[in-house]
């Protein structure tokens, strides 16, 4: 006989595989430990955050050349130059970072959440399992074998 | 006649059934539509601006993810201006390339916007985007908007300049041509004043919409198409743009139309799609098509007359 209990959370279980099958980024999530995850996702922001400021900078560099460049012609000017923009990068390649915590530790939880809720309805199904097993007469362990 | 409610959830049925087919087509046609109006209004390259070229590659949009869409996109964009000019070329990769790393790499979807964004623009119905963004999406979503603006006001501006920045005119005027690049991005007052009317636009829009009130979402569409329209009148007074007037209140009331559309499909409605999964036990295998509830009954049939014969013996 099928057991339409167990059949209706198997379905919820197959749902979330088939879900996660297609988001191929999710299921990677969990496979990580949060720290691993979080800080893996932090590197490659830190490079992508280095890559777009050095192109803004970039795009400044020429914009600036292009209006007028004679307060860039003495030594000081250069290195104070230099400090200014150091301290731009880091002030945006920190928030850029603090950034990606956040988003990244959010979807882990969320993420985290959703296993457990799967986790808890495998457990569910097994417990059916059992139950249906106790259950069996004698004849029904025939037919099952 | 019928209820306008039963007829939503007769849609919703019907999306659920072809879901698969209809996110195919309106694929097509979103990326049809993008390459027509990209090649339509700033078609240099000769070569690319054939509609076939644009029909071949909407087909391969609608078979690949969404994020192919954005990428032909771009690559055409930057094509056609390599076409007009190398600086102009160069200036839009760079702008693509740091939207994309700074933002689509959180969330690679929301790319969809920055092509919708400069569509609605050339349809003239802009003010949909920032009203349909606050109702349906979470706030940071505005981002995507913002830059779809961007790229918007971008374009138009090499459009408009475009005999300026040609590779035809005198070499001596490389340094003329980046500044008017330049000049599209960083000195373009509409832009800022659009960019402002959008942000603003979008937060009235979502905080109405979460408000515990009765027909939130219309207060809110309301709300939006008012602010826009104020914002955008006072800035073109005081900025004395003239001649947009007209298209400002026949987009709004487009856009208020438009965004009236997306209450009656959207609001309080979960396009859940048919799950059809497979699964097994020891003793079966399960093939499941999981149908969701539709919560309204249709009306039901009322027997008018019966018609036939009653037989003589």
């Amino acid at each position: 006989m099928i057991s339409e209990e167990r059949v209706r959370r198997m379905f919820q279980l197959a749902v979330y595989d088939e879900h996660k099958r297609k988001k191929k980024k999710e299921k990677k999530t969990t496979q990580y430990y949060q720290k691993d995850y979080i800080s893996m996702e932090m590197i490659k922001s830190f490079v992508y955050g280095t890559v777009a400021f050095l192109i803004m900078i970039g795009i400044l560099g020429i914009y600036l050349m292009q209006k007028e460049t004679e307060w860039l012609d003495t030594t000081r000017s250069i290195v104070g130059l230099v400090i200014v923009l150091a301290i731009l990068y880091i002030a945006f390649i920190v928030a850029f970072l603090v950034l990606t915590y956040k988003v990244y530790s959010t979807r882990y939880a969320k993420e985290k959440l959703r296993l457990k809720e799967y986790q808890k309805i495998l457990q569910e199904v097994n417990e059916l399992y059992e139950e249906e097993d106790a259950g069996r007469t004698p004849d029904e362990w025939r037919d099952v074998e | 006649m019928m209820n306008p409610i039963e007829l939503r959830e007769h849609i919703r049925e019907w999306y659920g059934k072809y879901d698969r087919y209809l996110n195919i087509g309106v694929k097509f046609l979103l990326a049809l539509m993008s390459f027509l109006i990209i090649n339509y209004n700033i078609g240099y390259m000769s070569e690319l601006k054939h509609v076939y070229v644009a029909l071949v590659l909407a087909v391969i949009c609608a078979m690949l993810p969404t994020g192919m869409t954005i990428f032909l996109s771009a690559a055409l964009v930057i094509l056609h201006l390599y076409a007009l000019s190398t600086e102009v070329a160069g200036m839009a990769a760079a702008m693509f390339i740091i939207m994309f790393l700074l933002y689509f790499r959180f969330e690679p979807k929301s790319g969809y916007y920055v092509v919708l964004t400069p569509l609605t623009f050339s349809c003239r119905i802009p003010y949909v985007m920032p009203i349909a963004t606050g109702l349906v999406k979470e706030p940071h979503s505005i981002i995507s908007v913002i830059f779809g603006t961007i790229v918007y006001y971008f374009l138009q501006g090499i459009k408009n300049n475009a005999s300026l920045l040609s590779d035809t005119s005198v070499d001596g005027e490389d340094v003329n041509k980046l500044q008017v690049t330049f000049n599209q991005l960083f000195a373009n007052k509409e832009m800022y004043l659009m960019l402002a009317t959008v942000i603003l636009a979008m937060i009235v829009v979502y905080h109405v919409r979460r408000m515990a009130i009765d027909h939130a979402w219309r207060i809110a569409i309301g709300a939006g198409v008012l602010t826009q329209f104020v914002i955008l009148t006072a800035g073109y007074l005081i900025m004395g743009i003239k001649g947009k007037f007209l298209w400002l209140i026949v987009g709004s009331v487009l856009s208020w139309l438009i965004s009236m559309l997306l209450e009656f499909l959207f609001f309080n409605l979960d396009y859940n799609r048919t799950e059809r999964v497979q699964f097994e036990d020891d003793e079966y295998y399960y093939y499941v098509k999981a149908v969701p509830k539709v919560n309204l009954s249709s009306g039901e049939k009322k027997v008018q007359k019966i018609a036939g014969t009653e037989k003589e013996d």
